[in-house]
């Protein structure tokens, strides 16, 4: 038990004795489903963020179903983890959205994926399954097959609507003119402001999370790495993280300073790729042109050192998969300070174009309000002036010795997430070269030790994004039981329905690219 | 730094694009691409088809001391596991990267090799 977070538990109603996680800053306690509501109020009043909830079917093991919130306490680097089970035969408990906005989207989606009914959510319509899906399938319960499809169904899914003189709804999606991923946003605008945006989202859900379960951790590794394109060192070392943590496992001290560069180079080209994203929603050529030609350097240096141009193969579970050679992180060194100096002279060409800074000033505002409220993570935090950052919250591998710089702006518009991801992207040359200069030598993997049967834990890093927390339980045989995969993404997007209200529809495209989340690691 | 800056030092940043074709043969320095079997190596240990993650190799022992070994590229996702698991380093990574083929055949590799297992 954790003296800090023992403070929190004290206080709140009907708890149960702390039971033992693996993972020492993890503290997980038994609630009646009943207490829940008051147990989250309480919880967040007392300075804890809301980091992943996790559906549960236990019935195999003669248990019940079982809801499950993870708490970030970000200052004292610790999580509590609140369950409470939910019978077989009843499957309803309280919804916490009411007073915790932050648990909308997970409650839908276990409503969705295990058919527990969360009373009282003020929005239950459906999110993850769309109507396709017929009523009562419920594809993470443990009696559902993967293999089997279940027959084609047809409903209507009912929009939010405002009415009014002069409201008008646009449709956007979910097949755009560009290279995007599927998406439907419905606009209600009155003239050219935006009153409401009902985004939809989901469109290929993949079921990764079913298709793991049963599979060792080796081979879920593969899996998971592929659930999405541009955070998949994030992904991989979560999950790798999570089983290590399950077991114990310490992994060598080479494995975690190239982990750490892994995620760092993964920032890097994301973040550089993301301003010339913005420089292209405000139409400014000359930058996203550069910033294109930066990220496909970038990506050419990330091929070099793991032979994978977005980073996939090189983690592993208990370390790396194998080393990077002496060579190629020698020549990492040398192209990173060639890097850094045109990034340097690109951030200073576009920042110095009046036009443009004037474009990006102004749309997309969020207050910090807001931010805590829902829950948002990452860049999109930051530029609202919340200081969230899991490097910091949370210190894995070598960020307690790094102690990266933490990056706050205040604007909380496009021009606030631009500068945050421009401060990061330099700040990042320099974790990046440290980490270079400073490598240790050494094993880049150990073998884990076996998991106890149910056991569970989390896994976590700053992606570039945001906060990605996995959390996995073990089964009776050392395979993943159950798995949880809560990108930064995920707890982003209901933040953009709320940036865009009161902007001009033609400022959607540039206020969607300041936040430039991921759609596939909402389609798990 | 003003507009003429804007035009003008975009002209000394480094080309990133080439020419394709006709430099189809050489790949990015450390490009991981396809696994290869080298049949006469191969002892039908049958460990790449254990260590795939994804079912893309299979390995079938025929009744007459051969065996039949299949890659399948549709599936493969080029991790490089069964280049680590093969005992006689029968399997090799190799640079290459172009593998669009007219039908779904023509990503599929099929090798005959002895089970000198049985011998």
């Amino acid at each position: 038990m954790i003296a800090q977070t023992k403070t929190i538990l004290d206080e709140s109603p009907a708890i149960t004795v702390p039971e033992e996680t693996p993972a020492p800053n993890e503290t997980l306690v038994h609630c009646r489903r009943e207490d829940l509501p008051a147990i989250a109020a309480h919880a967040i009043s007392r300075g804890a963020k809301l980091a992943t909830m996790v559906g549960l079917d236990l019935t195999p093991n003669g248990g019940s179903f079982a809801v499950e919130y993870v708490f970030s306490v970000p200052a004292y680097d610790e999580f509590v983890r609140v369950r409470a089970a939910v019978p077989e035969d009843v499957r309803e408990y309280p919804s916490v959205t009411s007073v915790v906005p932050a648990a909308q989207w997970y409650e839908r989606e276990v409503k969705d994926l295990l058919g527990l009914t969360p009373t009282d959510h003020p929005d239950p319509r459906r999110l993850v399954l769309h109507e396709r899906y017929p009523h009562g399938y419920h594809p993470l319960r443990k009696d559902v097959s993967a293999h089997e499809p279940p027959p084609p169904d047809q409903r209507r899914y009912d929009y939010f609507e405002v009415h009014g003189e002069g409201v008008y709804e646009l449709p956007v999606g979910p097949i755009h003119a560009g290279i995007i991923e599927p998406g439907h946003f419905r606009f209600s605008n009155i003239g050219e402001s935006i009153l409401h945006l009902d985004a939809r989202l989901f469109y290929t859900h993949r079921g990764v999370e079913k298709i793991v379960e049963g599979k060792t951790f080796d081979d879920a590794l593969f899996t998971v790495e592929r659930t999405c394109g541009t955070c998949t060192v994030s992904h991989a070392v979560s999950f790798a993280m999570a089983t290590e943590r399950l077991t114990g496992t310490t992994i060598p001290p080479r494995a975690s300073s190239l982990r750490t560069l892994l995620i760092e180079l993964e920032r890097l080209y994301n973040h550089i790729g993301d301003i010339g994203n913005i420089c292209a929603g405000a139409g400014f050529h000359a930058g996203s042109s550069q910033g294109a030609i930066l990220k496909e350097r970038l990506q050419r240096l990330n091929e070099e050192l793991t032979g994978h141009r977005f980073l996939m193969g090189a983690v592993g579970v208990g370390g790396l998969r194998y080393d990077l050679t002496a060579a190629s992180l020698a020549r990492a060194l040398v192209d990173l300070v060639a890097l850094r100096r045109d990034v340097e002279w690109y951030f200073d060409m576009i920042l110095d174009s009046d036009s443009f800074v004037h474009r990006v000033e102004g749309p997309g505002h969020l207050d910090a309000e807001t931010v805590l409220a829902f829950g948002g993570t990452g860049v999109a935090a930051r530029a609202s002036g919340v200081p969230t950052d899991y490097r910091h919250d949370h210190p894995h591998f070598e960020y307690a010795n790094l102690a990266p710089q933490r990056v706050i702006e205040t604007g909380g518009d496009a021009a606030a997430r631009l500068n945050v991801r421009a401060r990061e992207a330099l700040e990042s040359f320099s974790l990046a070269t440290r980490v270079l200069s400073e490598m240790p030598g050494g094993p880049v993997s150990v073998v884990l030790a076996p998991a106890a049967s149910g056991a569970s834990a989390l896994g976590y890093t700053e992606s570039p994004r945001g906060a990605n927390v996995h959390w996995l339980m073990a089964d009776a045989s050392n395979r993943v039981y159950r798995l949880r995969i809560r990108s930064a993404s995920y707890a982003n997007w209901p933040l953009v329905t709320r940036a865009v209200v009161g902007n001009v529809v033609p400022d959607f495209p540039l206020i969607n690219k300041s936040f430039e989340l991921c759609y596939a690691c909402c389609d798990r | 730094m003003g507009l003429l800056d804007v035009l003008l030092r975009p002209l000394r940043s480094p080309i990133v694009t080439r020419r394709y074709p006709p430099h189809t043969d050489v790949p990015d320095r450390g490009h991981r691409g396809t696994p290869e079997l080298e049949p006469g190596r191969c002892r039908v240990s049958g460990g790449c088809a254990v260590a795939c993650p994804t079912g893309a190799i299979i390995v079938r022992e025929g009744a007459d001391g051969t065996a039949r070994w299949r890659l399948d590229y549709g599936s493969c996702i080029f991790c490089g596991r069964c280049v680590e698991a093969c005992p006689e380093e029968a399997i090799v990574a190799t640079g290459e990267f172009e593998l669009a083929g007219r039908e779904r055949d023509d990503v599929i590799v099929t090798h005959i090799v002895r089970s000198l297992a049985r011998d």
